[in-house]
């Protein structure tokens, strides 16, 4: 099936995207992705910790590989996302930014108003903004206007794993989205992803869920199931649901 | 021994130019970003950037993150 997820004129096979914090080991985080199918892979900037200079988590992420997308956690308002943003460029990572403005350390939420602000700027730099955002329709359709390549509405609180609680909005903002939509956050398990997907989602990112299950391999390689038969059946075309019983079988020609 | 801040802590460097602080302080990444009294530096000047008493440097580096 030839199935692309198309971000900023880039194509995708895959449309699980995986995040790289929280794993017990670089080798099990490596083999998760990799099992994952995940194409996009998302990392943070932060202070090299001089008491472990010589860390270096590229030594297990293969950037000729993946896509490293990194994003600007820590941020607590536009100003700081941004210096963040150009800090990844000048590492050599590709213009590709996750924005994250998350300045309420309780809840983890996104600023809608900062978020905004720094996507309209850093997209007039040339980068290709993914922002992580409250599932918010008004948000969304104002973000695309600033020409964001994506929109990243939340499922539940960050590392949370409740699902897709938002399920009414996120259905809104894909119905109106022109750019594609990535639930991200707070997806525990297959079944959610599977949901976001069905409810027509064009991609979903993951990290605590893997990070923290038992065998985060086996995890991710169901949550590529979940994503897959998600996406599936969201071609498929669910038919309607009723709540009335609607007999499968036919109800003529029974025995006397 | 010149008296600089290397991510918020104060230390005594012998090191003359950015490339040589990185190696005596053993950083070693694919990615560093440094950024100099609140300026990043591109990767092509930390050889020749050189470093005078008070600078603030700040290094950083890709982490796993979501």
């Amino acid at each position: 099936m030839n199935d692309q997820l198309v971000i900023g004129g880039r194509s995708f096979r895959s449309r699980l995207m995986v995040g790289t914090g929280k794993f017990a080991s670089p080798g099990v985080m490596r083999d998760a992705i990799e099992e994952s199918g995940a194409e996009i892979v998302t990392v943070a900037l932060r202070r090299v910790d001089l008491s472990k200079p010589d860390d270096d988590m590229l030594t297990v992420i293969d950037p000729e590989k993946y896509l490293l997308l990194p994003n600007t956690s820590g941020a607590r308002d536009a100003t700081e996302a941004i210096r963040l943003a150009r800090i990844a460029v000048a590492g050599g990572l590709e213009p590709w930014i996750k924005l994250e403005v998350t300045p309420d350390h309780r809840t983890l939420l996104p600023d809608p108003v900062e978020t905004l602000k720094a996507a309209e700027i850093l997209v007039k730099e040339g980068f290709t903004v993914l922002p992580y955002m409250p599932a918010d329709p008004i948000l969304a359709r104002r973000l695309e206007d600033v020409g964001t390549a994506a929109l990243m509405p939340l499922g539940s609180l960050i590392g949370t794993g409740l699902g897709v609680r938002t399920r009414d909005a996120v259905e809104i903002i894909v119905d109106q989205a022109s750019v594609p939509v990535v639930v991200d956050a707070g997806l525990g398990l297959p079944s959610h992803a599977s949901e976001a997907m069905e409810i027509g989602a064009d991609a979903v990112l993951v990290n605590t869920a893997l990070a923290i299950a038992d065998d985060p391999v086996a995890m991710a390689r169901a949550f590529r199931l979940g994503t897959e038969a998600g996406r599936v059946a969201r071609l498929a075309g669910p038919g309607a649901t009723s709540t009335q019983a609607r007999a499968s079988s036919p109800l003529t020609g029974f025995l006397e | 021994m010149t008296q600089i801040k290397v991510n918020g802590e104060n230390r005594l460097t012998e090191a003359s130019t950015v490339s040589s602080l990185l190696s005596e302080l053993g950083v070693v990444a694919s990615i560093i970003i440094v950024e100099k009294n609140g300026t990043i530096l591109a990767r092509d000047r930390f050889a020749n950037e050189t470093i005078t008493e008070g600078d603030r440097f700040e290094l950083i580096k890709l982490m796993g993150g979501g």
